[in-house]
């Protein structure tokens, strides 16, 4: 045990020798010390040895030669430095936050076009399958019901007559008992009467019922149809008081210029027939729609009034014209 | 001393213009050190494409850095500091120091420089340092057995054998107190003592 601690205190203080003669060939002692560590290697051949063997080891490692740095290492140096700085000084390809607030308002703009898009397709399916309210319906068997799109009527009814101010006292007579003064504006000019008519369908069918009485005093009774999608109206001459309310019933032009054309080829074919007659012998009787007449129940008692605001496509524009031949 | 100091006051004169963006200064400053880095690098991690690599990556720390250095220390340690922690981190981080394998042709000089080797580190003769330096097979010898040492050791052996620091310069380089850096060298100087002993046997 005490042999053991003996040789460790050895080794420890030849350890602190050893430093001490390092620090002696590194120069590193003071001069005190210096001194006594000449003393030592003096008088210890053991320490001198040492010495010696550590000067060596020194000299050794020091004898290898100064290596320089290859040659160009500055420019290396410069540029590493440059390429740094111009890659610190890019602005940086992928921002995180800027990337989320992309990815945020792209999200916002994805959810606003499918909104928009579903409220197209609900608009696009209202429009297909919801009844529409402003289309009318006519019953056609009592129990289905068909949508037809109205239109106004527009025309020119020309009548001719000898008999003017008697026709023209028949006429004024007839839109005052149906309740039209507001809606007709009468002129005269160059001898020849002009009543611009604008009212509801059932207005209009009940003042040519009105004014059928006469009928048997025109030389002649021309309805002009005016269109827009055509080139040229479409006239029915020796027209009817109760052709004229037929066409007036049709709801669409084309209905319209379609009875008109027939109307005026059976016109004309009567025309040609030996008995002629203003009115002739209508083809289709059946479709003629019964005219909405007056009902007298006293002296006192005033004619219905049928006349009403006209609806849009219910309307009827009817210029009538009464001149002499 | 005088020139210790006036080497100071130059490299601090050099330091304030390279803050201010004085390339001249700049490429003095790597001028001036560049030789003693690479050397003390290569020295420590035993190759030459390493250290030019490592000597480069210094050099673009210090300029980088070059507003931190707040004057405490040389200008000379702080770049010293710089360089061997990057290499210690880099001789770390490799698993073992790649050295150029001895072929058959070189088992001649071999033992010609393990004779002289012998000679060299025999009681009986006294030390001659231009016949080790004449040696190159000797001194690769030497290199690779110095690249035997751990990190710490052969740091501090180079700093001091090699870049002939003082003690207090070693001290501030690898952030050691001075009794340390006194221990480890001689630690140091032992084990290769020893490590050269055995490749002679």
């Amino acid at each position: 045990m005490q042999s053991e601690r003996l040789i460790g205190e050895e080794v420890e203080m030849k350890d602190n020798i050893d430093e001490f003669l390092n620090a002696y060939i590194d120069g590193e002692l003071t001069q005190r010390q210096q001194i006594e560590i000449q003393r030592l290697i003096k008088h210890d051949e053991q320490v001198a040895k040492r010495l010696n063997r550590l000067q060596k080891s020194k000299m050794l490692v020091a004898s290898l030669p100064r290596l320089d740095a290859p040659a160009g290492m500055v420019d290396r140096i410069m540029t590493a430095l440059e390429t740094k700085a111009i890659l610190e000084h890019q602005p940086a390809i992928v921002n995180p936050h800027a990337g989320a607030a992309y990815l945020f308002a792209r999200k916002l703009v994805t959810a606003a076009a499918m909104i928009t898009l579903m409220a197209i397709l609900a608009v696009v399916v209202y429009t297909i399958l919801a009844p529409n309210s402003e289309t009318p319906t006519i019953a056609t068997n009592g129990t289905a019901t068909v949508a037809l799109a109205t239109e106004d009527f527009y025309g020119r009814l020309e009548l001719t007559t000898a008999n003017l101010a008697a026709s023209n006292a028949v006429l004024a007579r007839a839109i005052e008992s149906q309740g039209l003064e507001n809606s007709v504006e009468a002129q005269t000019v160059n001898g020849q009467n002009t009543y611009n008519l604008t009212c509801s369908r059932a207005g209009a069918k009940a003042l040519i019922a009105r004014l059928s009485g006469i009928w048997k005093n025109l030389d002649a009774a021309t309805l002009v149809l005016q269109t827009d999608t055509f080139a040229k109206d479409v006239a029915v001459n020796t027209v009817t008081a109760e052709q004229i309310a037929q066409i007036i019933d049709k709801d669409t032009l084309n209905e319209r210029i379609d009875v008109a054309n027939e109307l005026a080829a059976a016109n004309k074919l009567a025309k040609l027939m030996p008995n002629e007659n203003m009115l002739p012998g209508m083809p289709n009787h059946t479709i003629i729609p019964t005219l909405v007449m007056p009902v007298l129940t006293g002296d006192n008692a005033s004619p219905t009034k049928v006349a009403a605001p006209a609806k849009p496509g219910e309307r009827v524009n009817l210029t009538i014209i009464l001149r002499t031949p | 001393m005088n020139e210790a100091a006036s080497i100071r006051i130059d490299d601090a004169v050099l330091v304030q213009r390279c803050r201010k963006g004085d390339s001249e200064a700049t490429e003095r400053l790597i001028l001036r050190y560049q030789n003693r880095v690479y050397n003390i690098i290569y020295r420590m991690c035993g190759n030459a494409d390493d250290a030019a690599e490592l000597t480069q990556d210094t050099f673009v720390k210090v300029i980088e850095n070059i507003d931190r250095f707040a004057g405490n220390s040389t200008f000379y340690t702080w770049v010293f500091r710089i360089a061997v922690n990057l290499t210690l981190n880099f001789c770390q981080r490799r698993s073992k120091v790649a050295y150029h394998s001895i072929d058959v042709e070189q088992h001649d000089q071999n033992w010609q420089a393990t004779a002289l080797l012998k000679k060299f580190l025999s009681n009986e003769t006294s030390p001659d340092p231009a016949l080790v330096a004449q040696n190159h097979e000797l001194l690769r010898l030497l290199q690779e057995t110095l690249a035997e040492l751990d990190e710490p050791h052969r740091a501090v052996i180079v700093l001091r054998d090699i870049e002939q620091m003082t003690y207090e310069q070693i001290a501030k380089v690898l952030n050691l107190q001075m009794g340390t850096v006194k221990s480890r060298l001689n630690r140091a100087r032992c084990n290769l003592r020893d490590l050269l002993e055995k490749r002679l046997k």
